[in-house]
């Protein structure tokens, strides 16, 4: 493969041209046509991506494969990408994750079918930008463009509250990022760039009371996505009201955006203000950690309780990144892309039983093992990767932070650690409602066990999930050059 | 002779209106006189951008002063008068497509296209003017033209209420900026406002300034104020635009603007010193209360009319950051912004217009728009993107407006009015999220089978499908466009 061709531009683009041609070639009376173009795209977006790991070279820190052209040539704005080992793997899940949305929208979505199958492509090619995006302003560009679509998705395909839940959504995370544009903007009329890494160089010569100010706008923003407490409160309804496929994108990538912009941009542009708010972001995670854990409990709706867990995993992320340590922080991002695997599929669990049952209450469950064995196998294994089973994914993760914060503040790390056994408590207490016991309602009896394409969906991420748990160097090599990096300006 | 060319465009178009007048006093049963007119205009002004153009590039300075000093031509001005001409040839396409913009039996008043015309010649007379007195003539003939398109549907009580209240309300305005005037006049002893810049100059704070000087020109501001429908002098807004049709809508919510726009940024750009910083608060104080108002007060809004005003209130409220700071990058930023406020807001009113329930009633309820998705996609993806750049959310045109904006006022540390621009700004992002909830998460209401007319003209689609691409697409060529109106 030469290292001429533009392939992360061609990684962005895929998924749009694939949009572009849903558009175009299909009408309303063809939707399957719609499905299959849709999944094609996503699968070959996903073959790109996959060229892109091959091509990427570990044990290089920098930025590689970077694209650097002129967007807004007056004001300095570049069109710049590059990948580094904090972002290849999340590229990796998002164009994972897709084709696996597309899968579990394929019977359950049936009305409007062309119009989601490109507002996922659409998402996909603003989550990618994202991710590959090396200028401030380009990367705000894509994560701001990226609540269209998902504001639509929830908003047409949700459930009963939809709208408000929509609307919440695209408000809460609206008015964080408008501060982010200042903060940008600012730095921007300082510097005369918006270059990630120029900026990465240049912002930390800022004094601290700036630096305070940018942080906060830049938490603003981050922190809801994330979401952080007390900004989590969008989560649960969009989750709950959001179609399967919706909660699986937005639990599994979305959530990443707010943590990646922590890890790529606040610690290394304001490594001081970083260092003066770290303590802000422990109180917040270790209340998160414990409050959401404990919220979790006592939910009577299987989405709104992962909803909430997914908030307590997050939280682990946070403070793993805040903690400003190798182990930390590569637990943090080991924990994001774990959860963006066991989250995911718990949402595609929920949305099995969902699709047969037409209810996600748990009281309406019960002995679903003696019905879906292969079910409950699954449901097992991303329960236990959620709970923190060591040889799972979500064990790797959370031991990495907690040893990072352990390093850095033992108080922390032991109220962090409650969270684990809290998620082992609510996360047993579901399965156990949700798959043991006697049949209490007749309908159970009629379940039938995965079909095909749920089997498709599920099998590769409990695969995924097991493989990490047992070989975690696999990702943790590729990602720790680019993480020293990112630690430096922290360090120094 | 030589100054005769720089009016030669307000020279064709005064004639052109006056010719139109008696063909259609000759023709007047005859229904295809009215389409005919607004044929010819939009010919006449996308023509009159190239004579225009062909002023600017023979023009020897770069700012021509005509007429003993009271008249200007500068590229500047051939931006701004080639954005009207742009956006009145728009205006008339959407009219050409729509019959019922003055009531019953509307193709049968010849003299709306005129009147559009004879407005557009007291805009481009305002554009130019630097004289007090050419700046009032040009606003009383775009005034005066409009109260009567305002209340040209007779029959109709809303439009008659209306006109009168824009009558009344603008002739106040007018009085109280007329008013001003005279007192710059008695205290300065010339009209000129390049006299008027020079003898402030001179002074070094506010205090040594004659208190009735420093009064004319606050009162000619707020007359401003009041025709730029800024707070707290946006009152009239709301219901006059509630009355127009839709047609009149699209015109005096967009091309008047510049001209007053225009004026403001030919007071306000030749200030310095401390009398800069006393009238910069004043419009700052304006800029906020507007934006507050325009979003907050738009949340509560049913008609879409009155919504399109509460939001012309708050976009006018971000252009006044831009006007305020009034040096060269920001004015650039100002025309920026009010360009694509502008095509966006022509592309809204070119698809509202064409909006009515089963080809009889017109749609004035947001609630109206309920699954127009379901019925007509192509429409709603139109409205829903618009939407979105009015939003501000990126890629779409309306967030390069507000970033330039936005990078002036951070660049003048500006912050707390930046953080109120950001703020208004989500608030607002809810109204016009919600007409995007009707359009597309909501059922058509029973008993509707058709949103869209069937007699939508194709030049009109094409003007609808230009104004959507060109706002999502401006991301790409962003950089030429600015460069262009710069």
């Amino acid at each position: 493969m030469s290292v001429n061709l533009p392939i992360l531009s061609l990684l962005i683009f895929a998924p749009l041209l694939g949009a572009v041609f849903i558009l175009l070639f299909t009408n309303e009376k063809c939707e399957e046509k719609a499905k299959i173009i849709a999944l094609w795209t996503s699968v070959i977006t996903f073959i790109i991506s996959l060229l892109v790991w091959k091509n990427f070279d570990a044990t290089n820190a920098s930025m590689q494969m970077v694209e650097k052209f002129e967007w807004v040539r007056e004001a300095s704005i570049f069109y710049h990408l590059g990948v580094d080992g904090v972002s290849i793997y999340l590229i990796l899940l998002t164009t994972l994750l897709i084709p696996i949305c597309i899968l579990a929208s394929w019977n359950s979505i049936k009305e409007k079918i062309k119009l989601y199958m490109v507002l996922f492509l659409l998402l996909e090619t603003l989550v990618i930008g994202v991710f590959v995006s090396l200028d401030f302003l380009l990367f705000y560009f894509f994560f701001e463009a990226s609540l269209i679509p998902m504001f639509i998705i929830i908003g047409i395909w949700g459930g009963d509250n939809r709208v408000y839940a929509s609307f919440k959504f695209f408000l809460y995370t609206l008015f964080g990022s408008v501060f982010l544009l200042l903060a940008i903007i600012y730095l921007y009329t300082q510097f005369g760039t918006t270059d990630m890494l120029a900026l990465t160089e240049k912002a930390p010569e800022l004094s601290l009371k700036t630096q305070k100010i940018l942080w906060i706008a830049f938490f603003a923003s981050f922190a809801v996505k994330v979401p952080m407490f007390p900004f989590h409160t969008w989560l649960p309804d969009a989750h709950v009201q959001a179609p399967t496929a919706g909660s699986v994108i937005l639990a599994g990538v979305l959530l990443k955006l707010g943590a990646y912009g922590f890890l790529r941009l606040s610690i290394p542009m304001l490594p001081d203000a970083s260092v003066y708010f770290a303590n802000l972001v422990y109180i917040l995670s270790i209340i998160a950690v414990i409050y959401t854990s404990l919220v979790a409990l006592v939910q009577e709706d299987m989405k709104k309780m992962i909803a909430y867990s997914s908030v307590a995993h997050m939280s682990y992320v946070t403070a793993g990144i805040f903690a400003f340590n190798m182990q930390s922080v590569q637990g943090a991002l080991f924990q994001m892309l774990s959860h963006g695997i066991v989250s995911a599929a718990l949402f595609l669990c929920v949305g099995v039983l969902y699709e047969r049952m037409h209810t996600k209450r748990i009281d309406k469950f019960g002995g679903v093992v003696k019905v879906m064995p292969r079910f409950a196998l699954m449901f097992m294994v991303f329960t236990m990767a959620s709970v923190g089973l060591p040889a799972t994914s979500g064990f790797v993760g959370e031991f990495l932070v907690l040893l990072g914060i352990f390093k850095d503040n033992k108080i922390v790390s032991a109220l962090v650690a409650t969270g684990v056994v809290l998620g082992a408590a609510y996360m047993l207490l579901l399965y156990k409602n949700v798959v043991y016991g006697e049949i209490k309602n007749p309908e159970v009896n009629h379940l039938k066990d995965l079909d095909r394409y749920e089997k498709l969906t599920l099998y590769p991420l409990a695969l995924l999930a097991i493989l990490y748990g047992v070989l975690p160097y696999l990702i943790t090599n590729d990602i720790a050059p680019s993480i020293s990096l990112l630690l430096n300006s922290v360090t120094k | 002779m030589a100054n005769y060319i720089y009016i030669l465009p307000e020279i064709i178009l005064a004639v052109f209106a006056l010719v139109m007048t008696v063909f259609g006093v000759f023709r007047q049963n005859c229904n295809k006189t009215t389409q005919v007119i607004f044929g010819l205009n939009t010919i006449l002004f996308v023509a009159l951008i190239y004579i225009f153009f062909l002023i600017d590039k023979g023009a020897k300075t770069n700012l021509t002063f005509l007429f003993d000093d009271s008249f200007v031509f500068s590229h500047q001005i051939f931006i701004l008068k080639s954005i009207v001409c742009a956006a009145v040839s728009a205006v008339n396409i959407i009219a050409l497509g729509n019959s019922n913009f003055a009531g019953e039996n509307s193709r049968k008043i010849f003299e709306f296209p005129v009147l559009i015309t004879l407005a557009t010649i007291g805009i481009f007379i305002m554009i130019s003017a630097v004289d007090l007195m050419g700046i009032y003539l040009g606003l009383e003939l775009s005034s005066l033209a409009m109260y009567v398109l305002v209340a040209m549907n007779r029959d109709n009580e809303k439009a008659t209420e209306a006109g009168t209240k824009y009558f009344i309300l603008g002739a106040l305005a007018s009085g109280i900026l007329l008013y001003g005037a005279s007192l710059i006049y008695g205290f300065s002893g010339s009209t000129n406002i390049a006299d008027l810049v020079y003898l402030l100059s001179k002074i070094e704070t506010i205090k040594e300034a004659s208190p009735a000087l420093v009064l004319g020109i606050v009162l000619l501001f707020c007359g401003m104020f009041f025709k730029l429908s800024l707070a707290p002098m946006h009152f009239w807004a709301p219901d006059v635009y509630q009355g127009s049709s839709k047609i009149v809508l699209a015109f005096i919510s967009t091309a008047p603007k510049v001209a007053i726009v225009a004026v403001l940024i030919r007071f306000i750009s030749h200030f310095s010193g401390e009398v800069e910083k006393q009238f910069e608060m004043i419009i700052a104080i304006v800029a906020v209360l507007s934006m507050l108002v325009g979003s907050f007060a738009g949340l509560v809004q049913e008609n879409i009319k009155r919504l399109i005003a509460y939001s012309g209130i708050a976009n006018m409220g971000y252009l006044m950051i831009a006007v305020l700071l009034s040096d060269k990058e920001s004015i650039d930023a100002a025309v920026i912004y009010l360009t694509i406020y502008i095509i966006t807001g022509l592309g809204l009113m070119a698809i509202i217009s064409v909006l009515n329930k089963n080809n009889s009633e017109d749609t004035e309820n947001i609630s109206d728009f309920a699954g127009l998705s379901k019925l007509n996609p192509y429409y709603a993806a139109g409205l829903a993107i618009l939407l979105f750049s009015l939003a501000g959310i990126p890629p779409m045109a309306g967030f390069w407006a507000k970033f330039v904006v936005f990078k002036q006022a951070i660049n003048a540390k500006l912050y707390v009015l930046s953080v109120i621009g950001v703020v208004t700004s989500v608030v607002a992002a809810y109204y016009y999220l919600r007409i995007i909830k009707l359009m597309y998460f909501d059922d058509i209401k029973p008993g509707v089978t058709k949103l869209v007319a069937d007699d939508v003209l194709n030049i009109n689609k094409l003007l609808i499908a230009a104004i959507v691409i060109f706002t999502l697409t401006l991301f790409l060529y962003f950089d030429s466009f600015s460069a262009m109106l710069g």
